[in-house]
């Protein structure tokens, strides 16, 4: 385990299905206000991590890839809401404005693919990973957090995948 | 009866006004659920008074600036109404709600709402034998960034959380705060605005009304 620093951590995925098993044990620690970043090209694996949180978080759904629709709403039987916002088709940060973030971020998590797409409207404070194509199975993944809470997150997502301090 | 609808920011608004009575008048806190709560509260709001929609002959709406969703929820069924009832609509800059009801003094006059992030939507209002004046479009910045814009006597009212409050407080000398109570975003002040504007004949074409959003970064290109 690469540590960068004390506010990043590496990930080495050898299959879409650890990927996923990342994504789950991410998903679990998220809570209301959460903002996740997935900067990553097509097929490194940001919507299998989504599928993942998205389980990890308790969401019934199932989640398909907002391709059609800006933002995919994900419901857990206690009402509470993760959204899933894909900035892929945005053409201006006027129109990713509309989408209301802050407003997303009030009633849960929020997870973005693309998110260097609309970066100059995000709160600065957010955990932000980078997805990188290694070879046809093997993905890289780079997490930094911004903010206190995000420090913790990540602290949290380190201690869940391997254990100890 | 006029029915005036505030949904600005998470503090939702409704009331009803004639012209020389508030028959009734609803404030409320909701954080994220407008559009559930919206139209049966105002549903609500007609029953406990004893009207129906019929009542209504004439609508004011609060057009911000304000967060993005909570004002389209607002002027959607307020638009809704003005295009299937054939109402006239009028639209009312949302600090305007916020300055009218302090009391005139010769100093200016800050009234703010709740941005998100931390920040505060501001607009500058002096006074005029016709009341506050507005000096320009509302601007976003921290408590912070506002006390030190301060050097001169000011009133600051509207949406304050006890953090702003505090810091606010410490230009004691040049700050006047006006209170919690006062700060309160009436309907009621609303519609007697939409009342005046629409005796006046000053109404807005409900089509067209579009609301003031807060951007939250500045200068975005298109």
């Amino acid at each position: 385990m690469p540590i960068l620093d004390a506010h990043t951590f590496e990930f080495f995925s050898k299959s879409p299905e650890q990927t996923r098993r990342l994504g789950m044990r991410l998903g679990a620690l998220l809570q209301p206000g959460d903002l996740i970043c997935l900067q990553g090209e097509l097929g490194t694996g940001k919507t299998t991590l989504v599928q993942g949180a998205a389980r990890g978080w308790g969401a019934l759904d199932e989640v398909s890839s907002p391709t059609f629709v800006l933002v995919n709403a994900y419901r857990r039987p206690d009402g509470a809401q993760l959204s899933h916002f894909d900035a892929y088709r945005v053409e201006s940060l006027a129109e990713a404005e509309e989408v209301d973030l802050d407003a997303l971020l009030v009633i849960g998590p929020l997870l973005i693919e693309w998110p260097e797409r609309v970066e100059p409207i995000l709160p600065v404070d957010r955990l932000w990973a980078w997805l990188e194509y290694e070879s046809e199975e093997h993905r890289s993944m780079r997490f930094a957090g911004r903010g206190t809470r995000y420090e913790r997150l990540l602290d949290a997502l380190r201690q869940s995948i391997y254990g100890g301090n | 009866m006029l029915l005036a609808i505030d949904t600005s920011t998470a503090q939702i608004g409704l009331a009803l006004y004639d012209g020389a009575t508030v028959p009734g008048e609803l404030i409320w806190q909701s954080r994220t659920h407008h559009t559930e709560q919206l139209a049966p509260a105002l549903a609500g709001l007609l029953g406990r008074v004893g009207m129906t929609i019929d009542s209504i002959k004439a609508l004011g709406v609060a057009i911000g600036p304000g967060s993005f969703t909570s004002l389209r929820v607002g002027l959607a069924l307020v638009k809704g109404l003005a295009l299937a009832r054939h109402i006239p609509v009028v639209g009312v800059p949302t600090l305007d709600i916020v300055a009218a009801p302090i009391p005139l003094i010769d100093r200016k006059l800050a009234a703010v709402l709740q941005a998100g992030r931390n920040r505060l939507a501001v607009g500058w209002y002096k006074p005029t034998g016709g009341g506050w004046q507005s000096l320009g479009p509302a601007t976003t910045m921290t408590a912070e960034e506002l006390e030190m814009k301060i050097r001169k006597p000011v009133i600051v009212c509207g949406e304050l959380t006890a953090e702003d409050r505090q810091c606010l407080a410490r230009k004691f000398k040049n700050v006047m705060l006006a209170s919690p109570a006062q700060c309160v975003r009436r309907p009621g002040v609303l519609a007697e605005i939409a009342w005046n504007r629409w005796q006046a004949g000053k109404m807005d074409a409900a089509a067209s009304l579009a609301p003031i959003y807060l951007h939250v970064a500045g200068g975005l290109p298109a």
